[in-house]
């Protein structure tokens, strides 16, 4: 049995009906074609389907799509875009914090998540934030970087 | 020392597709039209297939077609040697090994459907071991191929029992040695690991043939094997490795032909996402290796003679079992000069996931036994590890590698040495 959800996805109103035990990553994959959530283990082990629900960053594979009703969720495609990119993205672009690109969207949404609430971050505090997220490329000295640019480059902006 | 590029961030080609979350991995694509597969996996390491029974699969609503090795044309196939069956008939050989696939509308029903269908097993013995392998009473892998690429489970290489590399004579080593140590080492099967589980999306295209997407990184191997076992032409067979997420040598192709099969019979778009769980058990591991070295020093630290055996667990198929067991035949002595050197390879099927490259290829276990054995030796003569290490790497003047090369160009000693400046290396 189908029951109707409405939530902001990425700025925009989206109404869709959905199963009891559809994923919020099955919604967004499946049903919406919002591809940037990557699905590796489902189950909730490797943050590469990191988005975040009203700006905390969860693994979209453990949450249920119904419980998004009357929420925000906001994947990688909300963030910026190619002529607009915002500072996680163009640093991780300059700096090498992507290879494979596999784990790099539920990186970088758990990146912007962490800065959103700690803006000032040292190393291990950053290396703390992404610790939910798995890279198999870069060894993580790249997108650890990444992450440390963009918040100066943000904080340099206020 | 200041360089125009080393050391400089350069910004990937596929970057901003990356970063934007654009980047199309084949798990991303969706077709009009497109159906899911999943495929029914080995619960046994052994066992002889009676009877496979899909038709309760068949009866489910939403099921397009349910394949098995019956519907393949050609049934067989392999990177190396012909060994490896695209779906098993008569027996299964390794836990994982795909038996049947279901083409249906949703994942969910494809899911249902594989758990419908019945398989009736005669288990058989079982080994693991590639030493147990080589006994004589051990369960034979590959009765079929008797002679032609094995001799009980030992794997033929070119023709050959065992692959054996001989430069000097390591008897006479030994006898010029003050101290010989032997050791045996094992590995074990690592996976790469790569986030992105395997995926294959095939679309049939009428006349035109097929196109199929799959994150390989052996495509045009790919099609050639696809074209020969679904018997189409090879111009008929398109294959795109589009955006690959992470493959350390894993993702040489898995089950392409067997989607691409599904998708001509149903004549729609057919796409196959393992799963992480799916991955591990299917997916190719880093071949495990029992490497036994002896060799013989002068109480100086002068290396005298190298003497390695190894044997490699290819599990039920060959794959490139064999490449990986001459690469780490002729490598496994390392950047080190010896007068005498001795190898001897072999490689064994096993009921195991057949095994394959990961981050190397054969290199890595041989590596690892030989930095051992010189850590080992090191300790016993009482001699600083890197010191021990530098008298013995090749150079300008002993530049003779065990396969008889003339080295050039040799980077080993000057690279040790800045190492140990960098490190502040103390013994």
């Amino acid at each position: 049995m189908k029951t109707t959800i409405c939530f902001r996805l990425n700025g925009e109103e989206m109404e869709i009906a959905v199963e009891p035990n559809l994923t919020l990553l099955d919604m967004l994959r499946e049903r919406l074609h919002i591809t940037s959530p990557k699905k590796s283990c489902d189950e909730g082990d490797c943050g590469a389907c990191t988005v975040l629900l009203n700006g905390k960053a969860v693994n979209s594979c453990l949450v249920l799509a119904l419980s998004v009703n009357g929420q925000e969720v906001m994947t990688l495609e909300g963030l910026g875009n190619a002529q607009n990119l915002h500072p996680l993205q163009k640093h991780f672009y300059e700096m090498g914090g992507s290879q494979c690109g596999y784990c790099t969207p539920g990186m970088i949404m758990a990146a912007k998540a962490f800065l959103d609430e700690n803006p000032n971050p040292t190393e291990e505090e950053v290396k703390e934030g992404l610790s939910g997220n798995l890279c198999r490329c870069t060894g993580y000295i790249k997108p650890i970087k990444a992450t440390l640019a963009a918040a100066k480059e943000i904080n340099e902006g206020k | 020392m200041n360089f125009s590029e080393i050391g400089k961030p350069r910004p990937r080609f596929e970057g901003i597709d990356q970063v934007t979350g654009k980047s199309t991995y084949v798990g991303d694509m969706y077709l009009p039209g497109m159906l899911y597969a999943k495929g029914l996996l080995s619960t046994e390491d052994h066992a002889k297939i009676l009877e496979i029974d899909t038709s309760p699969a068949k009866q489910l609503k939403g099921v397009r077609v349910v394949i098995t090795g019956h519907d393949i044309p050609v049934n067989i196939t392999g990177p190396i040697v012909q060994d490896a069956y695209c779906l098993p008939i008569d027996k299964v050989r390794y836990r994982g090994e795909m038996i049947a696939l279901v083409a249906a509308d949703t994942e969910e029903i494809a899911e249902e459907a594989v758990s419908r269908i019945k398989v009736k097993y005669e288990r058989l013995p079982a080994v693991f071991d590639p030493r147990d392998a080589l006994q004589p009473d051990a369960p034979i892998v590959h009765d079929e191929f008797q002679g032609t690429l094995c001799n009980g489970n030992l794997i033929l290489m070119h023709g050959h029992d065992v692959s054996r590399l001989v430069h000097g004579d390591v008897e006479q080593g030994f006898a010029e040695s003050d101290l010989i140590v032997e050791h045996t080492f094992a590995t074990t099967p690592e996976l790469g690991g790569a986030i992105e589980p395997y995926a294959v999306l095939a679309q049939p295209n009428g006349a035109d043939g097929l196109t199929i997407w799959a994150p390989s990184q052996s495509p045009f191997a790919n099609a050639g094997a696809i074209a020969k076992i679904l018997q189409l032409s090879t111009n008929k067979v398109r294959f795109i490795s589009p955006a690959v997420g992470g493959a350390f040598g894993q993702k040489a192709g898995y089950f392409e032909p067997v989607v691409a099969l599904a998708a001509l019979k149903t004549d729609r778009p057919v796409r196959y996402t393992f799963t992480s769980k799916e991955f591990f058990l299917h997916g190719s591991s880093r071949s495990p290796m029992y490497l036994t070295y002896k060799m013989g020093v002068k109480s100086d630290g002068k290396i005298m003679a190298i003497q390695r055996t190894t044997l490699t667990s290819a599990g039920a198929q060959a794959s490139v079992g064999i490449l990986i067991t001459h690469k780490g035949g002729f490598m496994g002595a390392g950047p080190y000069y010896s007068p005498n050197h001795y190898a001897e390879c072999r490689v064994a099927y096993t009921n195991k996931v057949p095994g394959g490259a990961v981050r190397g290829f054969g290199m890595a276990q041989a590596t690892f036994a030989m930095e051992s054995m010189m850590d080992i030796i090191a300790e016993k003569l009482g001699m600083d590890p890197l010191e021990f290490r530098l008298k013995n790497v090749l150079c300008d003047c002993n530049n003779c590698s065990p396969t008889g090369e003339n080295m050039k160009s040799i980077g080993i000693r000057p690279c040790l040495e800045k190492v140990r400046e960098m490190s502040g290396w103390q013994a």
